[in-house]
């Protein structure tokens, strides 16, 4: 940790902990950690009512116009639609090993593939 | 909602607000009264963070952080202040956060909003990972409102199961020879009839303790009263019976013993000695000081009497750390003064308490001299911080119980084992909450012979639980001081289980004094706060 330094027992214990949680279930880069602990604006389960903009119009947006300068640099992991993989394209993405490097090996979906 | 038309990175009120965390609700007012926890705002959105509850804070040129609900005290670097920063909303002009109701306002913010507020001066990836660490270490919550990390309960349940008996404080002696005016004891006789406790009780309290010790290999006993030295015999009898009963079962018995030091004898002194009996002393300071209240019942001052006395036992008693210990009341508020007089004669500890009164005692401190004392606990703080880097023992043992409860991180559900460890024995067997409510009967919680009444204790413990205080949930040293001594309260408000609100303030003055000196230990000497860790201080 960069920012935050545990000095007492307890706080030690807390980052001890925290970190016990985190081995146990994440192997990833340090961005696509941060990516998974804090919502940063983009998500891929749409929500309407946010996208709309009920706060802060633009800045609260799915795709602010300021994504465009850095929103897929590090604080927005994707920023298309991905197929349905729930009912209709369950396998679409089978040969991908890690989206990070063999993302060229990801299906392209078209609609008349559809139940395929 | 009016759109911003451009965000200022170095003006963070400049920010759109999305939306505030309204201001909560004061703690001072009635107790019946539910104090609302949870601020009323709009629903969370996605991806909405806020701050959870704690106390930012800067000193020596660092940052830092004390999370209230787990007691943890973190370092955090200038961009995670600068991120905390942002979240504030109640900033002083000179730069301090406003604490409200003794917590801290704030609002809640999106992650592009702190990025679009930073990024001028600090990389998108630097900011997003204090954002996580911040996160990940339960500094910052996001919508569902949970904390990240789970380690502590947020308070113990009560317990059905009985405590285990860690320490009795016995009324060996329900007289006293001094007739001190502030004496909670009404000079020594609680207002009962005056008399000494007998051997029987005597040894019925410590095989009452050490049947009941469960799993403690250490015991504690304490010889109280009134004044324990006027019923020596039964002390060297106790203290003999109970080494032997400790030892047939592979359990220790530690000793005790809170006296005026007007019996101290040389004969006496070396029992305490050769037994290992920690003595505290009950003294006030220099004579001028001392004899203002600590009095023969015919108004004459027993400083004269006591001051060989102590310096023999001080010359003579090394087996254990010897304490003084101070009654702050009217007219004695020079702390220093009274700490250097002490140290000079020779006192391992000193401990300061401010006498427990009601305003119209005419030795209550007034509330002037309250916030001297707190004054003067801040010249010795540095100075004990100061005697700390250059290896000296300190002394100032208010401090040191302090910094032992903030470098743990308690979480305190009472702020004292009375009623559950730690039981006071009255001279005719009943069992008490503790020594300060002795020979009182609406205290009482059972006898040697029946045991802890446990129906009785666990109304005690429903009723002083930290979570049936409502002025305690919103202030951020809740765990630290639990609300407070339960006979303070009993004594001002007339009932158990009331906080002791009307020394909220200086409480948490105190308390941040001693954070301030923790952090600053911590940076100057860690070494002795490994010492304290182990229980070497």
């Amino acid at each position: 940790m960069d920012h935050i330094k545990p000095l007492n027992q307890r706080a030690k214990v807390i980052e001890r902990q925290s970190l016990k949680q985190q081995a146990g279930s994440e192997e990833q880069s340090g961005d696509v950690r941060a990516m998974q602990q804090l919502p940063l604006g983009c998500t891929l389960s749409f929500n309407p009512g946010w996208e709309a903009g009920a706060n802060g119009l633009v800045t609260g947006l799915c795709h602010p116009m300021e994504a465009d300068l850095y929103g897929c640099y590090d604080n927005c992991s994707w920023p298309a639609q991905v197929p349905d993989q729930i009912t209709n394209f369950l396998d679409w993405n089978e040969k991908d090993g890690t989206v990070g490097s063999d993302w060229r090996k990801l299906d392209l979906i078209f609609p008349e593939d559809k139940g395929k | 909602m009016e759109l911003p038309t451009r965000i200022d990175p170095s003006n963070h009120t400049g920010l759109v607000q999305i939306s505030t965390t309204k201001a909560r609700s004061s703690p001072a007012r009635s107790d019946t009264q539910r104090v609302e926890i949870q601020s009323s705002k709009a629903p969370a959105k996605p991806g909405e963070i806020r701050l959870a509850e704690i106390r930012p804070f800067a000193f020596g040129g660092k940052h830092y952080v004390f999370v209230i609900p787990v007691t943890g005290i973190f370092e955090i670097s200038e961009l995670a202040a600068e991120i905390i920063g942002l979240f504030l909303t109640g900033v002083a002009r000179d730069g301090e956060p406003v604490y409200t109701a003794a917590t801290v306002e704030s609002r809640s913010l999106v992650a592009h909003e702190v990025v679009g507020a930073l990024r001028p001066r600090y990389t998108i990836h630097s900011i997003v990972q204090g954002l996580s660490e911040l996160h990940v270490l339960g500094v910052l919550l996001t919508e569902d409102g949970s904390q990240p990390v789970q380690t502590v309960p947020s308070l113990p349940k009560l317990s059905a199961k009985p405590f285990p008996q860690r320490s009795l404080v016995l009324n060996v002696a329900n007289d006293c020879n001094l007739g001190c005016t502030y004496c909670f004891a009404s000079q020594g006789d609680y207002g009962a009839p005056k008399r000494f406790m007998s051997q029987e009780t005597a040894r019925e309290s410590v095989d009452f303790l050490l049947q009941n010790s469960g799993d403690h290999p250490t015991v504690t006993l304490v010889f109280f009263g009134g004044e324990p030295l006027m019923n020596f015999r039964l002390i060297s009898d106790t203290v003999a019976y109970a080494t032997q009963a400790g030892e047939r079962i592979g359990k220790r018995v530690d000793f005790s013993m809170t006296t005026n030091a007007t019996y101290l004898t040389p004969e006496i002194i070396h029992f305490l000695r050769d037994h290992r009996v920690g003595v505290a002393v009950s003294i006030d300071g220099p004579k001028k000081f001392h004899d203002l209240r600590r009095t023969y019942k015919n108004g004459m001052g027993s400083y004269d009497m006591i001051q060989p006395r102590v310096m023999n036992l001080l010359r003579e008693h090394k087996t254990r750390p010897v304490a003084a210990r101070v009654t702050l009341t009217h007219g004695v508020t020079a702390v220093s003064e009274i700490f250097d007089h002490l140290t000079e004669m020779g006192f391992d500890e000193v401990g300061f308490a401010p006498v427990t009164s009601s305003d119209d005692d005419d030795y209550a401190l007034t509330p002037e001299e309250f916030w001297q004392v707190l004054e003067e606990f801040e010249k010795l703080t540095a100075k004990y911080v100061g005697g700390v880097s250059s290896g000296e023992r300190p002394r100032f043992s208010n401090l040191t119980n302090l910094l032992a409860d903030l470098h743990q991180g308690v979480i305190k559900a009472y702020p004292c084992g009375a009623g559950l460890g730690l039981l006071g024995v009255g001279s005719t067997g009943k069992l008490y909450l503790c020594h300060r409510f002795l020979e009182s009967d609406e205290h009482q919680i059972g006898t040697l012979a029946t045991g802890v009444d446990r129906a009785k204790q666990a109304e005690f413990m429903a009723l002083t639980h930290l979570s049936a205080k409502p002025p305690c949930q919103v202030c951020w040293v809740r765990n630290i001081c639990s609300g407070g001594c339960h006979h303070e309260g009993y004594k001002r408000y007339g009932t158990l289980g009331h906080a002791t609100i009307h020394r909220c303030e200086w409480i948490r003055s105190w308390i941040n004094m001693g954070l301030h000196a923790y952090v600053e230990i911590m940076e100057k000497s860690p070494a002795f706060l490994e010492r304290l860790e182990r229980g070497d201080e």
